[in-house]
């Protein structure tokens, strides 16, 4: 049994615990154990990163280091989080004097990186520890008649060199699983695109604008439902379907991945904890 | 590989002795052409290469050149003639280098010629027979726009003017078929409602399409592609279903045509005798069947139940038999072999079969209402009484054990149980069989075997079985059944029937000749001769019991033999099959959408239960047609033959092979050519996902002529003439992160052209070029992008797309990019995008380079020594490289290119040791 | 590369400065010189597609022209998404997001950093994580519900060292 230590970054445990709760029993039903990374800390990403690539470097290179220290890879469900992991392990691993310099600061810890932890998102664990053959088999109760979206999210699949998980430009790992369980993925104008999320700080106006306009595309292709990967994408591809500016057109549940496989493979949607979902999927679950 | 680094000037190479004055030039495009023209012109004889069915290459689909705008195909045509009549260009098309040795002035080049199943000397190109072949394949020269048939020349100027077939090789539905019916062959002709037609590839292979279309256990569908991809085609169906068309509709009467004298003797009626005798009938001979039984037609007739065969479809196809002049003599059992032979018959095909069944050996055998299957079987099928119980076991799992379990059921047994002692995954029986078995209320017992039948007063009362379980794999490669300690039950029975197997009878008639410890014949595996000259023995009787198309492969093995036998041929020689079997990854299956097999409808389980009249009720014609619309074609060429009987002047041949040719040659060209970048690697342009996204050469044989829209430059989707078309430049070229950082050289001068032409077919057109740069070095390019941009009014935008996306409401598609001369971002709507892909090095130089033992740049081209002063030489002395094998060039670089080789290749050449 | 941009530019496009050199030296920077301005990554930019505010290919522009104190100081290094999509498709292997990132880390150093960074940085590195604030007895229970551990756990030392080390116990570097 493969065996990860979960790092769930600092917005999936307030925000969206339900993902962080579907991921456990969804991945332990397909042989894949779980621990949660503890005193840890935030990656950085975004806002330390623009500002000292070296304090960032710090920042995720303790992380890898922890989890060095567990003799476990890393699973990351958080776009930011495994992108900022990726990235960092590949500068550290190519840049000796940014170790050297990580590892100094590590060592009163006790801790040090050596290059040897990796780092996956969970669409790689999916495909590439649990397999689409046996997603396939594990699957009791398909979906039926079911038209949906994958969302990738930027830093999940890009860039493609170094985080490695699908095509940055055709990506299709959460399609596939799609198919597996039943359902029809559907391909949309801007699949690629990003949710707007990151741009919120800066100026949310245009941050949503770019959200709904990838709701837009969606809807255009006559989805039922939004398959996301990452947490802050699941948020703003939510939020930006209320409030102001948003269309007065039914609302497109949006559900994170082990959300939509969970009750396809046999666990019952409370311990998956869909009922906090803020669009309700209940069409979705019922389609089968 | 046996070439050295040589030293690198041509005028050295009289140190390595020059041992041939010939040369070989690789690739027919024009630089190719070019080159082989300037070396035949000095009086040397040269070898021109092309390794697809004529020379032309790219000049030939192209439709004007730059920045002239002349008929591209008005230029290259007079070059093609001229080459195709020079005494001295030998030109080989269709061929392949299959390695190179030696070095300068000394090459011993092997070509893997590839069959063209076309006798070049014969056909003259007058296209008879490609109006009649059936199969229809994307045209490679329309860059698969539109069709070119099976058989096919891939332009009008075709050079040779000689026909091709595209053929693979054998499709693995044929090559399983221990028979060899063509299933390709007669699913193809059904397609275009050709049933009797198809009917006859058929009975070219077998005498029984409407019995095994039936009772066959259908290797063919096993192997079937089809199935890789969802269900394998239902062939065995669909064989039946043209029996039962042409009974519907009526047959044509059958002609006897005996026109030989050598008499043969069949013994044994079964399949395989009369399979033989029918196969022989064809040819002409005269034959005698001998059937010791009252009717012929063996196991077909006395142990497969009615409702799976009815009798008159036997009767019927073994009537036809003997229409054709063969003589069946039923109740004559044949005392001795020999005696046939001395009554004047040249050759004897022995297929006795295997009537005895085998023994349980278990205690109790003997007992009252104790069957074996084919004694059941056999009286049942005769209409005689039989009697059964009303708690039945059927011990065995093979087609007789189902057959037997299925009738005692319909002569009223209540409790049908059938125990096997492997599991399901062995279970020999047809699965369809074993599924209506079920159906019909049989249970099925698995990893169980009987170890004793109980009995009182002589009379059985039960059995008592183990369970087993399965260990390692015997002789057979099935799991060997291990019985389980402890496990055994017992089970109340009325009646048992054993089928579990059969065997020859150990003094019958074939016990004449050499025969294995099972009274089995023994016989060659290919021609089926025994230890007798001139008696041949095939079906059950050598291989033990087996399926009913065995039997019949083996008659027509042994007819195939008896004709060597009698005309005195080798019977081996060329009979091991060496055809090249078309593999799974050969056959594109991309955008085939998943389609279940077609169900067979069947009677109703209630009435089936009561009687023997047939349970499947076989395809309507509307099912037929859209089950044989599954089929994949997987060799391409079906072997219907329809071009053989076409063809007046007998040059088409299918059974020709691939051949190896080998050349002395002092020196050699290059003139490979070059591929266009993939440019589904750039998915947000939509290439292959959105139909109205073209590639240029694409768009090259829409505005031409000859090409599949005649020259209406239209859409695909819905044959409108574009009002707005989008060339999008530097598409896999000068793209650093796709690793082709270098610039095509022809991009932006073909791209020009194509949108003035798009201007030129519709003036009215909108149409925008968009670019990083526009390379017009050359002469007279600048002039001609000045002239597109003022008196053709195209718009010239500065920047690269970003996307191209799919606007539904407009039925339009939408480009994004900014316009950096403005700073304008746009999103603009084009009914029709055209990509420019960049020029990459072509599919095979690296192979070349391999043999050779050259060296490809990073980019995969043919490195030349020194592009400024020996721009054609390579790495390799004596090797020389010219077109866009060393890298992209338009047309007039590429021909100069080809005549400096052929110059500096004749430097060689003229240096010949006397 | 750079020789030939400034001797072969004619001289009313000599770069006031020598920006771009110094991005290049950045940690992701060094692509800067091999753009051509081809507009790819405007195109891609779905914050450009939504506002005139933001344009990549001009900012490049601005930065290989040598303008500073503009882009130091300006919104726009700052609107990038980092969505990477311009980078994925860059023909020439420019990354526009690494670019912008140099930007930004050198505008921070000079004190040009927007305040939602700057209370965002703040927060992160006095509490070790992002969230501490929103975590109310609200989450911990819907965590509890879900039968996750309520305890999150974070390291609030490590930022501290970070802080001392790299941001001189202040805010700027």
């Amino acid at each position: 049994m493969k065996e990860f230590v979960l790092y769930t970054g600092c917005t999936t445990p307030v925000r969206l615990p339900a993902y962080e709760r579907a991921v456990h029993v969804v991945l332990e039903k397909l042989g894949i154990k779980l621990t949660t990374m503890k005193d840890a800390n935030c990656c950085g990403a975004q806002y330390i990163e623009s500002v000292s690539h070296t304090a960032f470097s710090a920042m995720c290179g303790r992380i890898l280091a922890l989890a060095e220290s567990m003799d476990l890879d890393i699973l990351a469900i958080c776009g930011a989080c495994s992108g900022s992991l990726k990235h960092v392990k590949h500068d550290l691993d190519s840049n000796e004097e940014l170790r050297n310099e990580v590892n100094d600061i590590l060592e009163e810890e006790g801790l040090k990186y050596t290059g040897t932890v990796q780092v996956k998102h969970l669409l790689q664990v999916f495909r590439e520890d649990i397999g689409y053959d046996a997603i396939k088999s594990a699957v009791v109760n398909p979906y039926k008649d079911l038209r949906l979206a994958a969302h990738y999210g930027c830093h999940v699949t890009r860039p493609e060199e170094i985080v490695q998980v699908d095509d940055a430009e055709n990506p299709t790992i959460i399609d596939r699983i799609i198919e597996a369980v039943g359902g029809t993925p559907v391909d949309y104008t801007g699949k690629t695109r990003c949710c707007g999320g990151p741009l919120l700080a800066m100026d949310d106006e245009v941050g949503n604008a770019i959200g709904r306009d990838k709701i837009e595309n969606i809807r255009a292709e006559n989805a039922d439902g939004i398959v996301t990967a990452c947490v802050f994408c699941d948020i703003q591809l939510t939020q930006v379907q209320f409030g102001e500016g948003a269309s007065d057109k039914p609302k497109i549940p949006c559900m994170t991945l082990p959300q939509l496989l969970g009750p396809a493979i046999g666990i019952d949607s409370e311990s998956l904890g869909i009922q906090l979902n803020k669009i309700s999927p209940q069409a979705i679950l019922e389609a089968h | 590989m046996t070439i050295e680094r040589q030293s690198k000037s041509v005028t050295d190479s009289t140190e390595h002795g020059i041992k041939s004055n010939e040369a070989l030039v690789v690739g027919g495009g024009v630089a190719g052409m070019q080159a082989a023209l300037d070396i035949a012109n000095q009086g040397f004889k040269v070898t021109l290469l092309e390794k697809s069915p004529s020379i032309g290459g790219r000049m030939a689909m192209i439709d004007k050149t730059f920045p002239t705008l002349d008929c591209s195909a008005c230029i290259l045509t007079p070059k093609l003639s001229e080459v195709s009549r020079h005494p001295n260009i030998d030109l080989i098309t269709y061929s392949e280098i299959k390695s190179v040795q030696g070095e300068t002035g000394d090459f011993r080049v092997r070509i893997h010629k590839k069959a063209r199943y076309v006798d070049e000397s014969k056909c003259s190109g007058c296209g008879d027979c490609v109006s009649v072949c059936p199969v229809e394949l994307p045209n490679e020269f329309d860059q698969g726009l539109g069709f070119r048939k099976a058989i096919y020349t891939p332009f009008p100027q075709a050079t040779p003017n000689v026909v091709t077939v595209d053929k693979k090789g054998e499709p693995s539905c044929r090559a399983t078929c221990p028979a060899e019916v063509n299933a390709q062959g007669f699913v193809t002709m059904m397609r275009h409602g050709k049933m009797k037609e198809a009917l006859e590839i058929v009975r070219r292979s077998i005498p029984f399409p409407g019995v095994l279309g039936r009772v066959c256990i259908s290797f063919c569908e096993a192997e079937c592609e089809r199935g890789m991809h969802d269900e394998s085609v239902s062939i065995r169906n669909l064989h039946r279903f043209l029996a039962d068309y042409e009974r519907a509709h009526g047959a044509a009467p059958v002609e006897a045509k005996i026109d030989k004298k050598e008499r043969v003797a069949v013994v044994g009626g079964g399949p395989g005798g009369i399979s033989c005798a029918y196969h022989l009938a064809r040819m002409g001979y005269p034959v005698t069947v001998f059937e010791a039984r009252e009717e012929a037609g063996g196991m077909l007739r006395y142990a497969i139940p009615e409702y799976r065969l009815p009798r008159d479809i036997l009767d019927e196809e073994i009537q036809r038999v003997v229409d054709m002049g063969v003589k069946i003599k039923t109740n004559t059992r044949v005392k001795s072999i020999h005696d046939l032979k001395e009554k004047g018959f040249r050759a004897v095909f022995v297929a006795t079969g295997t009537w005895q069944s085998n023994k349980l050996g278990i205690a109790g055998e003997e007992s009252e209402g104790v069957v074996h299957a084919i004694d059941f079987l056999e009286r049942v099928n005769k209409g005689k009484e039989v009697e059964i119980g009303e708690k039945v076991a059927v011990i065995g799992g093979g087609d007789a054990a189902i057959d037997s379990a299925r009738t005692a059921i319909r002569l009223g047994a209540k409790e049908v149980t059938l125990i096997y002692r492997r599991s399901h995954v062995e279970l020999p029986a047809i699965p369809s069989e074993v599924d209506d078995a079920k159906e019909e209320g049989i249970r099925i017992m698995l990893l169980t075997s009987p170890v004793e039948i109980l009995s009182s007063k002589g009379k059985i009362t039960g059995i008592r079985c183990m369970r087993m379980r399965l260990g390692e794999p015997d002789h057979s490669g099935r799991r060997r059944p291990v019985p389980i300690p402890n496990s055994e039950f017992t089970m109340a029975i009325d009646s048992m029937i054993i089928a579990i197997g059969q065997s020859a009878d150990p003094h019958g008639v074939q016990t004449e000749l050499d025969c294995s410890e099972w009274a089995t014949v023994k016989a060659d595996p290919i021609t089926l001769e025994t230890s007798i000259p001139g008696v041949f023995a095939g079906g059950d009787v050598v291989l033990g019991p087996l399926t009913v198309v065995k039997a019949v492969g083996h008659g027509k093995d042994a007819a195939l033999s008896i004709d060597r036998y009698i005309r005195g041929v080798d019977l081996k020689e060329g009979r091991i099959k060496e055809r090249h079997r078309v593999q799974s990854f050969e056959v594109d299956k991309t955008n085939i959408p998943f389609d279940n097999r077609a169900a067979m409808p069947k009677q109703a389980i209630n009435s089936r239960k009561r009687g023997f009249s047939e349970v499947e009720l076989g395809f309507n014609d509307a099912v037929a047609a859209a089950e044989a619309e599954r089929c994949l074609g997987c060799a391409n060429c079906c072997e219907c033959e329809q071009c053989v009987a076409a063809c007046t002047r007998e040059a088409i041949d299918h059974s020709m092979n691939d051949s190896v040719l080998d050349l002395h040659v002092g020196a050699i060209v290059l003139a490979t050519g070059y591929r266009l970048f993939d440019i589904t690697e750039y998915p947000q342009f939509g290439y292959g996902r959105l139909p109205n996204v073209i590639h240029a050469l694409e768009y090259e044989r829409l505005i031409n002529a000859a090409g599949p829209t005649h020259g209406h430059l239209v859409r695909l989707t819905d044959g409108k003439a574009p009002k707005s078309i989008g060339f999008i430049q530097c598409v896999g070229a000068r793209d650093v992160q796709k690793g082709v950082p270098y610039c095509s050289r022809v991009c932006c001068m073909y791209g020009i052209k194509n949108a003035v032409m798009a201007k030129e077919h519709n003036p009215d057109t909108e149409v925008t070029v968009y670019y990083a740069d526009i390379r017009a070095f050359g002469k007279g390019f600048e002039e001609f992008y000045e002239m597109a941009r003022t008196r053709f009014g195209v718009n010239f935008v500065r920047g690269r797309v970003a996307e191209v996306n799919p606007d539904k409401q407009t039925d339009s598609l939408s480009v994004r990019f900014e316009d950096t001369v403005k700073g304008e971002l746009h999103e603009v709507h084009h009914d029709l995008v055209v990509i420019s892909p960049g020029v990459q090095p072509p599919e095979g130089l690296a192979d070349i380079a391999v043999e050779l033992n050259m060296d490809l740049s990073e980019e995969g081209y043919v490195t030349v020594e020194d592009q400024v002063i020996r721009p054609v030489d390579t790495s390799i002395d004596g090797v020389f490289v010219c077109g866009c094998a060393d890298g992209p060039k338009d047309i007039p670089d590429s021909v100069s290119a080809g005549s400096a080789a052929a110059m500096r290749a004749t430097i060689i050449l003229s240096k010949v040791d006397e | 590369m750079t020789e030939h941009v400034n001797t072969e530019l004619p001289a009313y496009h000599e770069p006031s400065s020598s920006f771009a050199k110094e991005i290049e030296l950045e940690p992701g920077g060094s692509g800067i010189m091999h753009c051509i301005q081809c507009g790819m990554c405007t195109a891609s930019c779905m914050v450009a597609n939504m506002t005139d505010r933001y344009r990549p290919r001009k900012l490049i522009q601005k930065i290989l022209l040598g303008k500073r104190e503009e882009v130091l100081t300006s919104e726009l290094p700052w609107l990038c998404m980092t969505c990477r999509l311009c980078e994925e498709r860059c023909q020439e292997d420019v990354d526009p997001t690494d670019i912008f990132t140099a930007v930004r880390e050198i505008a921070a150093r000079e004190g040009y950093i927007p305040a939602v960074f700057q209370n965002a940085i703040d927060k992160v590195l006095e509490d070790g994580w992002m969230l501490n604030d929103s975590y109310t007895d609200f989450e911990e229970d819907d965590r509890s519900d879900l039968g996750l551990d309520a305890d999150l756990g974070w390291n609030t030392e490590f930022v501290k060292k970070i802080k001392k080390r790299y941001f001189k116990g202040g805010i700027e570097v």
